[in-house]
């Protein structure tokens, strides 16, 4: 089971699996780093696939509701919205 | 090598290699985009496995690859027809059957009448058409109408899509199922490798690849032992 503490990591790895970022790259996201509008890999329809795999891996379900810009602004957000839906 | 197969519906395309081994692979692909990202590893598999004795062909489904059938007039059932008929003809001149199919390939490989399946992270039609129409929600199109959705750039009917959210795959007899490790569903075994079916560009995945092939040749070798 991931646990919070994980969602850092996993969102990393999901990141690098998805969008075909490097290892080298993804490794050096901080909370900050762009995420949509800002990473050139993440598209529309890789928006679609990325939050699959997050259900997938992470043992969450997202609700088309909840997707929005802000959650997708950066690789902070995004792990924090991951964060939220998972167990201590 | 390409040659093609007849089906009630037209002719299509179908890659082949090691015609002359005694065991013969279907390859079912993926549906829609998720066959373009997975389909340069599936020829990698599939020359691989020529290499140790086991033939393979990849058939397109009529309005996916190089078909000639407008996408925009596909239902289901052509799929399954079309499948039919690729297996009959290898059935001809082979008697052992194989299919290897990769997700939603899966809720088609009853189709084939093969006497062995084998198939790799396999998705329901209901979570297959939510991962579809979560690329609409992004994406947006206004070209939609009562019949026809747009998917990724596509045409395709809203009877297509129906048919697929209400599909499951079967259960044959003689089946085994790999997923990814990082996959939690149920599983005869987990192997290696990233999920290059969601990747944004058609890539590659070694760990994957090489993965699918040891367990592919597995399998087959217990299945001609069976």
């Amino acid at each position: 089971m991931v646990t919070k503490d994980m969602a850092d990591g996993v969102v990393r790895e999901i990141i690098r699996d998805i969008l075909g970022v490097s290892q080298q790259r993804v490794d050096a996201f901080t909370d900050e780093t762009g995420l949509f509008g800002s990473l050139p890999e993440l598209d529309s329809m890789a928006v679609a696939n990325l939050l699959t795999e997050m259900e997938d891996r992470l043992g969450i379900m997202i609700d088309d509701d909840e997707i929005d810009g802000e959650m997708l602004e950066s690789f902070g957000s995004l792990v924090a919205f991951a964060k939220a839906k998972l167990p201590e | 090598m390409i040659e093609t197969y007849r089906w009630s519906g037209g002719e299509e395309h179908m890659l082949r290699f090691g015609e002359t081994h005694a065991d013969q692979i279907i390859v079912i692909q993926p549906l829609f985009e998720e066959a373009n990202r997975t389909r340069h590893m599936l020829v990698n598999v599939m020359r691989e496995l020529d290499a140790h004795g086991i033939g393979s062909v990849l058939p397109d489904l009529p309005g996916m690859g190089e078909s000639m059938t407008p996408l925009a007039e596909v239902e289901l059932q052509d799929w399954r027809k079309a499948l039919g008929a690729c297996a009959e003809r290898l059935k001809q001149s082979h008697e052992r059957i194989i299919t290897l199919s990769l997700r939603g390939g899966a809720l088609l490989d009853d189709t084939a009448n093969a006497h062995f399946h084998w198939r790799c992270a396999p998705e329901t039609g209901q979570r297959l058409v939510r991962d579809l129409m979560r690329t609409r929600l992004t994406g947006g199109s206004d070209s939609e109408t009562d019949e026809a959705l747009v998917l990724a750039g596509n045409k395709v009917r809203k009877s297509l899509i129906d048919a697929i959210a209400a599909a499951s795959s079967s259960t044959p007899p003689v089946l085994r199922t790999v997923r990814l490790e990082t996959d939690q569903a149920a599983s005869d075994a987990k192997i290696a490798g990233s999920p290059l079916w969601r990747r944004s560009e058609p890539g590659d995945d070694p760990a994957l690849q090489s993965a699918i092939i040891n367990d592919v040749r597995q399998w087959v070798l217990t299945c001609a032992a069976s």
